[in-house]
């Protein structure tokens, strides 16, 4: 590893890049129709449960109407039983949809930006192959040269924040 | 070899030989006449003798004054130098019930968690005080310090937090106090014993303790002596030492005894009873329950094996628990007789049957009792030695003291710088100290040049090794390990949803490639520390080699000072003789009295300051006010004899001075005035 040169290294993220650029686009029409699907669902069951919503609100204010012990107020208790049955379910129903609806837009969303990335990134590492990469050795270059290194840095940063906040 | 052991009692020959009364005892064939059968006329006599017997015996002023010199130089010693400890006396001669043998007995009560390292501290402090055969038992139950009195040779122990023991002497004691035949009956019983060498608990007979209270207790359970039990009904005095324990007792009996009882009434109560009423078949003797408890009732059963068991071949082996039960006083699970082995328990029998036979056959108290010769607290002379030599001798004798003492403390001024300078080389190598040792050490030359040259390349190493240590701040194989991680992280397959970003990217090349440049550096500092432990070893070797001398010095030191210690005292000895030969008064020359101590500053000089308008300290004021005040002072009054006769007026006129001392303790002519 201590013989890995720079422009190999390059090289091998370059083609590690090029082949995720390849196969992104295929993976992401794929996500994309799920995402349709997926948005389809959730609208029908957000419709199915907000009827049975309305629903036994108006159940319960006729409810609510009645006298208490009444045959009639029996009744429509049981009734109000199975309306409430119907109405968790279609709830139930509603969240796994829309569950599943955004996690089909997530990775919608993350496919769309990896490969959004994969071009920047193969653009730049193709600059860095023909215009050079001394800007990446830049800490390389301090540590040869008798500088501190990156760790060091960062300890004397947080040496140096510790004894401000004491101070 | 069989045909010789008894049937009956299983008494081997020598055995019948060695116990002949025990022996005769258990086959029936001993004649015991009781009471009636001894001579009133034979008692008085036996009064009489034991009466002038235990008079000769007891300590006289003299032993007296000698253990308490060296009890109150040992109280002063250990409690000055172990703070919040305290020394007490306890025993026999505490409870004055002493025969003017045997040991002097302390008890050190300090709050220490480890009684042992404590020891370990006494034990130095002994040292300092030139005592002899020191021996520190630590595991004990009490943990306990013995040694001797150099000069007198008596020996001494000190346990440590043994505060039970000192309430036990304080009961003993007040038994003791209850009736003068009381103390005299216990000082025969422990007269007899002694002599006939059946108190001494590590040779597996009583201790003399156990026979104090057998004593007390055979008195109690006699009817016609009845001394009152102290226990009986008495206030709880609960200590909370490793237990809780009860020290409650009257100091003296709640209604008057007059026992009608002579100096042989104890003792031939207690025999008789051992005779023919032989307390331990089923009772305990215990003086806290008026005497005995049974058996039973203290549930303190015989254990096994008995004496008789082990006849004739297994003596040697452990008697049963609780062969002879005697309980303590304070401590109610502790039974005295715990010391006692077989053949112990077989003498203790034989003897008390010889002792009643010897009294019916009207032996005297001389013969009942022969006395082994005591341990005496010889008189001391300090000047024994030089009573018979010349003056002039005594002058060569001090002045080859005087010499050696010299030639002692200047060895022990090189030794001490020595020393320093080992100390100095020692902190030099470990590098508590920047500089080299300043004095040369001898015999160890050599050694200090050594290490001198191996620090210096030493810390040239260390200052290279932490120049790159900072620079580099991470460690060889942590460099290796993370540019293994980072060049996986920036070649591995990567899952299509977890892409890393192009600054990451950018960030895992740059720290891969300074990777690589610190590695060569942290093998370095690799390469470094390893020259560093190369150079420590036989430093390290050194400073052992320097630690060993040094200790070696401290001995010498040590044992310097002792001879100089001890040169000191001699001359000081020696210097004493002459001043009581030559009967001079002159004052010695460390004299410390008030008279010569210096008093402060001259009149002369506070005048000076006053004059000068200088503050003035609290010992000009002292010598201000010893010379007449400001007024006096001022007119100049400086010459002695107008300070005497200014002394003496004021003393005629007032005297409203403060003084120091108890209240009555003033100047003389004040009492006259």
């Amino acid at each position: 590893m201590l013989e890995v040169a720079p422009d190999v290294l390059i090289r091998a993220i370059l083609h590690r890049r090029e082949r995720l650029a390849e196969m992104i686009p295929k993976q992401l029409n794929a996500r994309k129709d799920e995402k349709e699907i997926a948005e389809g669902l959730a609208r029908d069951a957000k419709q199915r449960r907000d009827l049975q919503k309305s629903e036994l609100e108006t159940f319960s204010e006729q409810l609510k109407s009645l006298e208490e012990g009444t045959p009639e107020h029996q009744e429509l208790l049981v009734q109000r039983e199975q309306f409430i049955k119907k109405a968790e379910q279609s709830e139930h129903e509603y969240l796994e949809n829309e569950l599943f609806r955004r996690r089909s837009d997530s990775r919608t969303k993350r496919l769309t930006m990896a490969l959004n990335d994969c071009q920047r990134s193969i653009e730049y590492w193709q600059s860095v192959l023909e215009q050079g990469f001394d800007h990446l050795l830049v800490d390389a270059q301090r540590v040869k040269q008798g500088g501190a290194s990156s760790y060091a840095l960062s300890r004397q940063k947080k040496t140096n924040r510790g004894s401000h906040h004491e101070s | 070899m069989n045909r010789e052991i008894c049937p009956h009692t299983g008494f081997s020959a020598a055995q019948q030989k060695q116990w002949p009364l025990l022996h005769s005892h258990m086959l029936g064939t001993l004649e015991l006449g009781d009471i009636d059968a001894i001579a009133p006329d034979y008692l008085k006599g036996l009064s009489e003798e034991i009466k002038a017997s235990i008079s000769t015996s007891r300590m006289s002023n003299q032993e007296t004054k000698a253990r308490d010199r060296i009890y109150q130089h040992l109280k002063r010693n250990i409690e000055r130098k172990l703070n919040g400890s305290q020394l007490h006396a306890f025993g026999s001669t505490q409870s004055r019930t002493s025969l003017g043998v045997g040991d002097l007995d302390l008890c050190l009560v300090v709050d220490a968690p480890s009684p042992r390292k404590i020891l370990n501290k006494v034990r130095n402090i002994l040292n300092d005080l030139d005592m002899t055969e020191i021996e520190v038992i630590g595991r004990a139950k009490v943990p306990i310090i013995k040694f001797k009195d150099p000069e007198t040779g008596l020996p001494i122990d000190i346990s440590v937090n043994n505060e039970l023991a000192l309430y036990n002497t304080e009961l003993i004691r007040a038994y003791a106090d209850t009736h003068p035949m009381v103390r005299n009956g216990v000082l025969s019983i422990k007269y007899w014993a002694s002599s006939r060498a059946i108190n001494q608990a590590f040779m597996g007979t009583l201790s003399s303790y156990a026979w104090t209270l057998l004593a007390i207790g055979s008195m109690q359970a006699d009817p016609q002596i009845g001394l009152p039990n102290l226990q009986k009904n008495a206030e709880p005095n609960v200590l909370d030492l490793d237990d809780t324990y009860d020290v409650g007792f009257h100091s003296k009996p709640v209604s008057p005894w007059k026992p009608n009882m002579d100096h042989a009434t104890c003792f031939v109560s207690f025999i008789r009873r051992f005779v023919f009423d032989w307390p331990f078949e089923h009772d305990v003797v215990s003086i806290r329950n008026g005497g005995t408890v049974s058996r039973s009732e203290k549930g303190w059963a015989e254990g096994e094996p008995d004496a008789w068991t082990l006849l004739p071949d297994h003596l040697d082996r452990r008697l049963g628990e609780h062969s002879m039960p005697i309980e303590d006083p304070f401590s109610l699970n502790h039974d005295l007789s715990r010391v006692l082995r077989p053949s112990g328990y077989l003498t203790i029998r034989e003897e008390v049957l010889k002792a009643w036979v010897g009294m019916l056959n009207g032996a005297t108290w001389t013969e009942l009792s022969k006395k082994e010769k005591s341990a005496e607290i010889q008189p001391f002379d300090l000047f024994a030695d030089l009573r018979d030599l010349s003056m002039d001798k005594v002058n060569a004798l001090h002045q080859e003291t005087v010499d050696q003492l010299n030639r002692s403390e200047e060895d022990g001024k090189k030794l001490s710088s020595q020393r320093r300078s080992i100390g100095q080389a020692i902190q030099f190598a470990l590098g508590k100290r920047t500089t080299p040792p300043e004095g040369s050490i001898e015999d160890e030359e050599t050694v200090s040049t050594e290490i001198s040259e191996s620090k210096s390349q030493l810390d040239e190493l260390i200052k290279k090794r932490d120049e790159l240590v900072n620079n580099i701040v991470i460690s060889s194989p942590k460099v290796s390990e993370t540019l293994r991680q980072t060049f996986g992280r920036i070649t591995e397959q990567l899952d299509i949803m977890n892409i890393p970003q192009l600054e990451r990217e950018q960030e895992l090349v740059s720290l891969f490639f300074e990777l690589q440049e610190i590695h060569p550096i942290a093998k370095e500092v690799d390469r470094l520390n390893r020259e560093i432990h190369y150079i420590k070893k036989p430093l390290h070797g050194n400073i052992k080699h320097l630690n060993k001398a040094e200790k070696k010095i401290k001995r010498n030191i040590r044992s310097n000072r002792k001879a100089s210690k001890s040169l000191r005292r001699e001359k000081g000895r020696l210097e004493s003789w002459m001043r009581i030969k030559e009967g001079s008064k002159k004052p010695r020359r460390n004299d410390r009295s008030p008279k010569h101590q210096p008093r402060g500053p001259k009149p002369s000089e506070v005048k000076k300051k006053m004059n000068a308008g200088e503050a003035l300290s609290m010992d000009d004021l002292s010598t201000l006010l010893q010379h007449g005040g400001v007024l006096n002072m001022n007119a100049g009054k400086d010459d002695p004899r107008s300070q005497r006769k200014g002394k003496r007026n004021k003393n005629k006129s007032s005297n409203y001075q403060v003084r120091r001392g108890q209240r009555g303790q003033g100047k003389k002519e004040t009492k006259r005035e």
